[in-house]
């Protein structure tokens, strides 16, 4: 090896220098501002032989991940779903009315409790109550009061139902009073003519009276 | 092997498939580049302009090669426009010379690059005089310093140098003749 090292011209030494640079900072991956040529490539293809400077690192690979979510971003949970604005906003609003409406059937009114507790009242006193809890104890209204299940068109439906059955029942005491009216009527107006038929008897038994007198006469 | 069905979703602009492909594409990207490009920071640049490159350009993908194989070959134009830029060689004739055959299955152990280069090199280094060869692999392989190789050859620092740029030197020729 002796030989080897004979002729060593300055030239070559000065480019032995360089080389010794090059492979420093191939080696240290440092930035190479040399623009040599096959050299540094073969130094780099010589640096490649270590198969741990192919395995990309960690922090490497979160860039990449952190990347990918920002040049590719995922669709929004509505997007990904497509649900649109007016989706949502039909929804809400079909959401209010549905609330309106069972808060609306669920409060008093005085159409179906007022008018047949005065009707009531007015023909007879024990029946002050409310028309449900006399007419039918099984009446659909209480399920108004309490059923707060999350069915809550079931409940509608039901509360519906109610209402209706609730009318009939109204409309069924009605139409007894009227006829309670009528009947009383009917009554005064035989007893009216028991009355008159009683008159009657009392004139023909005066009459006979006095034929039996006028007889005797 | 990527999903076929994540390619053509991606094609048609899916960002769900788009996403997954540029985090699948990382590593075996990365590899292929770092083999040619032995800075790291070099090999990271490259092979993530070549990621984009690839989705940004997916819809010309016509499926008439592996995927991967396709995106490989964006990967060595951008290698080869690195290197004439940085150090002025053009390296198509070296690559075409090393007969890769990339690995259908992107999931598998992608070796067939450094396979391929392994097999060069340490073809060169066989054909290099032995003390050429022992200082390259010396500096290269086992790490040594220009320091510590002296020592080991028992040969004064200066003339290491001078060794280890010979060595080069004669390595580069054989590298870059003709196969």
């Amino acid at each position: 090896m002796t030989n080897e090292f004979d002729t060593i011209s300055p030239e070559e030494l000065a480019d032995a220098d360089k080389t010794a640079l090059l492979i420093d900072a191939v080696q240290n991956e440092h930035p190479i501002t040399e623009s040599s040529s096959t050299a540094l490539h073969t130094a780099h293809l010589l640096h490649g032989l270590k198969p741990e400077s192919h395995i990309p690192t960690q922090e490497f690979l979160e860039r990449i991940q952190h990347e990918a979510e920002t040049l590719f971003p995922m669709p929004s949970f509505f997007a990904r779903h497509r649900i649109s604005f007016y989706t949502l906003f039909g929804t809400a609003a079909a959401a209010c009315a549905w609330g309106v409406l069972t808060l609306t059937q669920q409060a008093p009114t005085p159409s179906t409790h007022t008018t047949p507790s005065l009707a009531v009242e007015q023909t007879n006193s024990t029946t002050s109550q409310t028309p449900t809890e006399q007419s039918n104890p099984q009446a659909p209204s209480l399920s108004l009061n309490t059923n707060t299940q999350p069915a809550q068109e079931n409940n509608t439906q039901a509360a519906s139902d109610a209402l209706a059955s609730l009318q009939n029942e109204i409309t069924d005491i009605e139409n007894l009073l009227d006829e309670i009216d009528d009947e009383t009527q009917d009554i005064a107006s035989l007893n009216t003519s028991a009355n008159v038929l009683g008159n009657i008897d009392d004139l023909n038994t005066r009459s006979t009276t006095l034929s039996n007198e006028l007889s005797t006469l | 092997m990527i999903d076929p069905n994540c390619i053509a979703q991606a094609q048609k602009g899916d960002q769900r498939a788009l996403s997954t492909l540029y985090t699948q594409l990382c590593s075996p990207l990365f590899r292929f580049v770092s083999y040619r490009v032995g800075r790291r920071e070099d090999a990271e640049d490259i092979a993530q302009e070549t990621m984009l490159a690839a989705l940004k350009n997916i819809s010309s993908y016509r499926g008439d090669a592996q995927f991967i194989n396709w995106c490989y070959e964006i990967a060595k134009r951008k290698i080869a426009d690195y290197w004439r830029a940085h150090y002025k060689i053009e390296l198509t004739e070296w690559e075409e010379g090393l007969n890769i055959t990339a690995p259908a299955d992107i999931n598998a152990p992608d070796t067939s690059h450094q396979d391929a280069i392994d097999v060069r090199v340490r073809t060169v280094l066989d054909s290099l005089p032995e003390h050429y060869a022992r200082v390259l692999t010396l500096r290269f392989l086992q790490g040594y310093t220009l320091q510590e190789t002296a020592d080991e050859l028992h040969i004064s620092l200066s003339n290491a140098k001078v060794l280890q740029h010979r060595a080069l030197k004669k390595a580069s020729s054989l590298f870059h003749q003709p196969v």
